[in-house]
């Protein structure tokens, strides 16, 4: 019986991983294959000296930190207050922080190119540096349901209410109860948040191109539709970054967790 | 007239009453206790002394000044809480020193106070560890400095012994004797 189970397990394992070990295999071994006869990095090396890659690249990273940022500071202090004093509001606030993965992003850009076009009261899209901006809070939003969840994950592992009455009776003011005693508690979890919103707004396409900027989204696009083997490497190239996020949100992850497991031991 | 007088304090929370008319005065440099059974209000009058809960009708009065409406960190009393309330992401030095470096104190000054309050207690040695690397008899007593900085003038602890032998309630109640006397003689010197 127990034999029987673990049979099956097994084939579901090794289902699974073919399901998706092999595109990616294939697309490995296709991206190696610009030299005809030989296997060779030539696409990745096509790719990475591509200055347009370089500029596309360089610029969604600029917009990732920029949104990293301005979520960080629009979360945390948001799900900190609703913990502490209005904990009636959570499910109506994390129901407003999943609307964006069920409104698509397409209808989101439209909703902007209507409210601030260049003939509007704020006309944001009229040049580019507004734009960035339009496009940074597009990606706070997009990015919202990640970040609020980890950050909110994070404040329910430390005992918000009696950390913020000890700082407060002592005497600190509320940015020091932010950023001196909430903001270093819950670093793991504003950490995890951020690498997801990285891997967002890296990838992002649909605001990015509607919006006309320069981002890494539309350059992989434009690069698909035009070329043969450069698009498989570039897919790698943005696997391999989706990794290193997912690994860095591990080790940033257990390296708290080791923390609370000795402070477990301790009675 | 009593360093900390309240009267006819009143606390209700929706259709509960917590607290019933609750009159006490207390003089300058006495120690306290509460006895009651859970639920009587215990913490909720402490609570309302540091200012966490606004009471629904009464009076506070803290050296004289009517401090019923008083924010909490404008009233500069000290509260240790039952789950001590260390700051798990600094060491032992910072937690005591919190209080002085919120209030924007001279490095030095601080260094000297918190050297001087780990000596206390008997324990200069733990100054660089964190609070999930201290025993529960450290915690506490770590817990009972961190909240009584020396612009400090009260202090309250809603600290129940959960093991209620006369063993472990002592040592705090000694920290806490030894602690109201160093206040007391810095007061005077």
């Amino acid at each position: 019986m127990k034999s029987q189970s673990r049979v099956g397990a097994w084939t579901a394992m090794i289902v699974g991983s073919l399901y998706f070990l092999i595109p990616l295999i294939a697309t490995v071994e296709f991206s190696l294959r610009m030299r005809r006869g030989v296997y060779s990095f030539d696409a990745y090396r096509v790719v990475l000296s591509d200055p347009r890659f370089q500029a596309s690249f360089g610029y969604s990273m600029l917009m990732a930190v920029l949104t990293i940022v301005i979520g960080v500071l629009l979360v945390v202090p948001t799900a900190y207050w609703v913990r502490l004093r209005l904990p009636k509001l959570r499910p109506v606030v994390e129901f407003i922080t999943l609307l964006p993965l069920v409104i698509p992003a397409i209808v989101i850009v439209f909703g902007y190119l209507r409210i601030y076009n260049s003939s509007s009261i704020l006309p944001l899209t009229g040049n580019e540096r507004a734009t960035d901006l339009l496009l940074v809070f597009g990606y706070v939003t997009l990015a919202l349901p990640y970040m609020y969840r980890s950050v909110d994950a994070g404040l329910a592992a430390v005992d918000v209410r009696s950390l913020t009455e000890a700082a407060e009776c002592l005497g600190a003011s509320w940015p020091t109860i932010l950023f001196k005693v909430i903001f270093p508690n819950i670093r793991s979890g504003i950490l995890s948040g951020a690498f997801l919103t990285f891997a967002v707004v890296i990838g992002e396409f649909t605001l990015a191109s509607l919006l006309d900027r320069p981002a890494f989204g539309p350059y992989l696009q434009l690069i698909g539709a035009n070329r043969a083997y450069e698009p498989s490497a570039l897919a790698i190239i943005a696997f391999v970054i989706t990794w290193a996020s997912m690994g860095l949100i591990q080790v940033f992850g257990s390296a708290r967790g080791s923390a609370r497991t000795l402070a477990g031991q301790k009675p | 007239m009593a360093f900390l007088e309240i009267e006819n304090l009143h606390k209700s929370f929706g259709a509960n009453t917590a607290l019933h008319h609750f009159d006490m005065k207390i003089e300058r440099g006495e120690f306290i206790t509460f006895l009651g059974p859970s639920g009587c209000g215990k913490t909720t009058v402490l609570r309302m002394i540091a200012g966490f809960e606004s009471p629904t009708r009464g009076v506070i009065r803290l050296d004289g000044r009517d401090v019923t409406h008083l924010r909490t960190r404008q009233r500069k009393v000290g509260m240790v809480f039952q789950s001590y309330a260390l700051f798990p992401n600094m060491t032992v030095a910072d937690n005591i020193g919190f209080g002085l470096r919120v209030t924007r104190r001279p490095q030095d000054e601080i260094r000297k106070r918190v050297d001087e309050m780990l000596e206390l207690i008997k324990l200069p040695n733990i100054a660089e560890r964190y609070p999930w690397q201290l025993s529960g008899g450290q915690q506490q007593r770590v817990a009972l400095l961190g909240r009584w900085p020396a612009s400090r003038r009260y202090c309250c602890s809603t600290n129940r012994s959960r093991r209620s032998t006369r063993k472990s309630a002592s040592p705090c109640g000694r920290t806490f004797a030894r602690c109201s006397a160093s206040s007391a003689s810095r007061r005077s010197s």
